[in-house]
């Protein structure tokens, strides 16, 4: 039998206990393209990237325990040749050695290997299933057994897989993709031979390059595309795009440098979600599928002063497409896969909802489950309290709410949660910080007045509801919070009533069993204390950020449902027997303001 | 330091000595209440309470509706009216009369208190009205689950008619087990049948002053009770470092303004537990609605009421006050006149339901 030496690039791989999530299996758009995932991690990156790669992360799970009782993680590996051995490089980041197990998958057969310890940094290991006890058959798969009781904060990485068996090339016929090779990561030079690894190695400030086409002629194409999964993510996962042109005869240096701007678009297809338009090179946490970007919407910046025709040719380009990462954000773990040229890309229009005066940040509608709403709406604060978001029907729709709502139970504050890097905080607050980041980057308020969701308080006790949200100040995230006192009305739809509250401790006092709007002027706001970002507050450049904040020594446990997040534009008002407001709450949420 | 207050004390003790105690009306032996500063309004003895007052000036008489017990030692909260004179000497007062009791069931079955009265034109089940009386009423004697409801009367001596479910209503199987609300205070919109109608909300987090709009021309089918707005707070000043609390307030109207006279807070910390002082402020009426709206204070704490002559310590309390207007809620005279409660109270057992009184204070005089 042929022996084929098959070096599996890709599979830098993290199993960390700390953030014991399963990663799960992507479900595959296209039948030959394997599955890659990361278990949970920080400031690793991975992609599998060379064509025949052949490992598959089936799941990470816990299911399954040592003989001591306690539980361990395993991942899982699926293999597709006719061989039963294969090397496999493991690099163990922590300055003390480690062990783990791997049981190997046959045919009907199953067999586990004893204690495999592993020194600090890297390690050439070799199995043989056949030799092991009990196997029989061919190989399919391997199981990584690590004990995240013994283990528990530790981590280790396995890449550079080296199989006997040959397999399968993905996307060799029609991916114009290949992974570079990565000398700038001397710190994990261990991964260098292929693939990409971004973590703590990444000198801060350096833009990284992620991927570039060996394709130079790319004019039969419109765009690109790519797979992308931040679930594992602590927040949105920021791209630069570009394409650079070879130098034109004439030209000097360098040829020209296209880049798709940031306040440009990308087209967001989620797995089993709505497609919609998003921002050019930020990719939202949680976010699971393919993004395209066309190539007609890549510019030349400002700042590219090399000279060339002003024309996008894309039938003579140098290194063709680049996807940069900023080293400087720090950790951020995501997956990264599949790229592909695309023919034609389709673009999604921008259909902001309206309804009344009100124009929708976040209307519900694009969730399909539960877990899909952790896309728009997730505490990615280590030290906030979370919240437990469960997507429900709207049982009390009116003009404006309907359909998919949030239904949001505050937890108590985790016990023993990870450090605030950046501030050096340690404890956990015992304030929710679910926080909401509008899928263009920023969303467009220009010229509307106030700030207004649904609200339904499902307790027997009233609720201190308090809220933040961030506008752009020159490209930079402003926050405002509520004013001490600020005046905003409650529109009771179930009850017909309305009422202009003022609020107690800069949190809207929410009535026991409430059920209907919110509404609060921009000018019941003001700059917390801790806001160094100078300028007035301004509609016209964006609302980046909102955030629900909630007090967990008072409310943990107390459910209430959120609807319908928007800003509205007219001056509606309560009406009375004495005088009438200029546009009526009922017009303002039903349609006709 | 309170001889007023000793020498009603042995006058107590003697009537008891004596069997004399007032165990039913006509038995009843009249024992003034104690004295600790200005001199009250009136005195209803120690057999009856008096506090929250609301001061009405139409012609030449004064009609001071306020909390009492119809049955002489007993807290069956109910409300009584004492018509007053203007004198050479100041008003005063003749025999008090209980105008309004609770229930024999329902709402305000538990007790009626804190009325308020406007005039205008009012009709309910077919029968024309000039007087509107708010009024707060609970269910039983717990000190929760407040409503307000209205009664109508063609003179301010009534009688007076309930018009049966409470207007401004708390319902506390949805809101919460609460205080709900109350405290009413009315002034006339047109001298016909459109009222504001300030009150007190307090809930389980939560305590505000809002005004209502109400249409009563047709008492039977109220309109603007769906709608509120909390009065602004900004200006107002509260004793301690706590959050400002708006309640217990009784509203008038003078030109383009609206006063207030309201509690001063935090209410004392050992009993009695009200306010210690009220306070004065206005405001222009248009800005109760806006975001900016903001109050002016005329008198940060009216407080102790003290007589200079006397040697005392004046009224340690001083709480529950209105401000005195005419029938239609325009302040009356030339100045700011508030009715105010007072009390003393048993130094040993701190006990002062029965010593409450009624006092006017004219702001600068």
């Amino acid at each position: 039998m042929k022996r084929i030496g098959c070096i599996f690039a890709a599979a830098a791989l993290v199993l960390c206990f700390a953030c014991a999530v399963c990663a799960g299996a992507a479900a595959e758009e296209r039948g030959a393209a394997p599955d890659v995932s990361l278990a949970p991690s920080t400031g690793v990156f991975s992609y599998a990237a060379e064509a025949g790669v052949l490992v598959r992360l089936v799941s990470t799970t816990y299911d399954i325990r040592d003989e001591e009782g306690d539980p361990v993680q395993r991942v899982r590996f699926e293999l597709s040749g006719e061989e039963s051995g294969f090397t496999m490089h493991v690099y163990n980041p922590s300055a003390n050695a480690q062990r783990f197990r791997v049981a190997f998958v046959g045919d009907g057969a199953r067999a586990e290997s004893g204690y495999m310890q592993v020194q600090s940094g890297a390690n050439d290991l070799a199995f043989d299933a056949s030799a092991a006890a009990g196997f029989t058959g061919t190989l399919r798969a391997i199981e990584v057994l690590y004990s995240a009781f013994e283990y528990s904060g530790n981590s280790l990485i396995f890449g550079q897989m080296t199989y006997d068996g040959g397999g399968v090339a993905w996307n060799a016929a029609d991916s114009a993709w290949q992974a570079i090779e990565n000398p700038a990561v001397e710190a994990d030079a261990f991964f260098a031979e292929a693939g990409t690894l971004l973590s703590q190695g990444v000198k801060a400030g350096t833009w990284y390059p992620v991927v570039f086409s060996t394709q130079k002629d790319m004019s039969a194409y419109e765009g690109f595309s790519y797979y992308i999964d931040t679930s594992l993510a602590d927040g949105q996962v920021f791209f630069n795009k570009y394409v650079q042109e070879n130098a034109k005869p004439g030209e000097t240096g360098f040829g020209e440098e296209w880049y798709l701007p940031d306040d440009g678009v990308a087209y967001f297809h989620p797995e089993g979600g709505i497609p919609f338009r998003g921002a050019a090179n930020t990719v939202p946490a949680y976010f699971k599928g393919r993004v395209y970007c066309s190539f007609s919407d890549f510019r030349i910046p400002s700042w590219m002063t090399y000279p060339g025709n002003g024309v996008l040719d894309l039938d003579d380009t140098s290194g063709i497409v680049g996807m940069t990462f900023d080293g400087s954000l720090g950790d951020v773990c995501f997956v990264l896969r599949d790229f592909r040229l695309e023919s034609e890309v389709e673009e999604i229009e921008y259909e902001g909802l309206r309804q009344g005066d009100m124009s929708y940040l976040d209307d519900m509608s694009s969730y399909a489950t539960t877990e899909a709403v952790a896309f728009g709406w997730r505490t990615s604060w280590s030290l906030a309290s979370p919240c437990e978001v469960t997507l429900i029907e709207n049982e009390w729709a009116t003009a404006g709410a309907g359909g998919n709502a949030l239904r949001i139970v505050p937890q108590p504050a985790p016990e023993d949660p990870e450090p605030d890097l950046a501030t050096g905080q340690t404890a956990a607050t015992n304030y929710t910080a679910l926080e909401f980041f509008p899928v263009e980057g920023s969303a467009d308020i220009a010229g509307s007045k106030g700030i207004t969701f649904f609200l339904r308080n499902e307790e027997s006790e009233p609720l201190l509801f308090g809220f933040e949200f961030d506008i752009l100040q020159s490209g930079v995230r402003q926050r405002w919070g509520m004013k001490t006192r600020g005046r905003y009305i409650l529109y009771d739809t179930q009850r017909g009533t309305q009422a202009l509250y003022n609020a107690p401790d800069r949190s809207l006092y929410i009535p026991a069993g409430f059920t209907g709007w919110v509404r609060v002027g921009f000018d019941q706001f003001e700059n917390p204390s801790w806001e160094t970002v100078g300028g007035a507050f301004t509609t016209e450049t964006g609302l980046a950020y909102f955030v629900i904040n909630i007090d967990t020594l008072q409310f943990v446990g107390h459910s209430f449902v959120f609807d319908s997040l928007a800003v509205y534009t007219s001056d509606a008002g309560i009406s009375t027997p004495f005088h009438s407001a200029d546009t009526a709450l009922d017009d303002a949420i039903g349609g006709e303001a | 330091m309170k001889r007023r207050w000793i020498a009603a004390l042995c006058a107590l003790l003697l009537a008891l000595t004596c069997g004399l105690c007032a165990c039913r009306k006509d038995e009843e032996t009249f024992t003034p209440k104690p004295v600790d500063g200005i001199p009250l309004a009136f005195d209803d003895g120690t057999s009856y309470y008096a506090w929250a007052p609301s001061a009405v000036v139409e012609g030449d008489k004064m009609y001071m509706f306020y909390n009492s017990n119809k049955t002489a030692g007993q807290n069956d909260a109910s409300v009584a009216l004492r018509v007053g004179t203007a004198t050479a000497n100041g008003w005063e007062f003749g025999e008090r009369t209980v105008v309004l009791e609770a229930s024999e069931s329902g709402w305000d079955a538990g007790g009626v208190s804190d009325a308020d009265v406007v005039k205008g034109t009012f009709s309910y089940q077919g029968t024309q009205y000039s007087w509107l009386m708010a009024y707060q009423g609970r269910p039983d004697r717990a000190e929760t689950e407040h409503q307000i409801g209205f009664a109508l009367a063609n003179a301010p001596e009534g009688p007076w008619v309930k018009t049966g479910d409470p207007v401004i209503g708390y319902d506390s199987a949805v809101t919460g087990y609460a205080w709900g609300v109350g405290q009413p205070s009315l002034i006339s919109y047109d001298r016909g049948g459109k009222v504001y109608l300030s009150y007190t909300r307090g809930e389980a987090l939560f305590t505000g002053q809002f005004l209502a709009e109400l249409d009563c021309s047709d008492c039977a089918a109220v309109k603007g009770a769906d709608a509120a707005f909390m009065l602004p707070e900004a200006g107002l000043r509260d004793g301690g470092s706590g959050q400002l609390m708006f309640n217990n307030a009784g509203f008038a109207a003078r030109g383009n303004d609206w006063y207030v006279a309201r509690d001063f807070n935090p209410v004392a910390s050992a009993a009695p537990s009200v306010a210690t002082a009220v306070q004065v402020a206005h405001i222009a009426q248009a800005d109760v609605y806006t975001a900016g709206g903001s109050w002016t204070v005329d008198e940060e704490r009216i407080n102790f009421l003290d007589l200079a002559a006397e040697n005392n310590n004046g009224w340690e309390r001083v709480y529950a006050a209105s401000i005195v207007k005419d029938a239609y809620g325009q302040a009356y005279g030339d100045g700011i006149t508030v009715a105010a409660s007072v009390t003393s109270y048993d130094p040993s057992t701190r006990e002062y339901l029965f010593f409450q009184g009624i006092v006017l204070y004219t702001l600068g005089a």
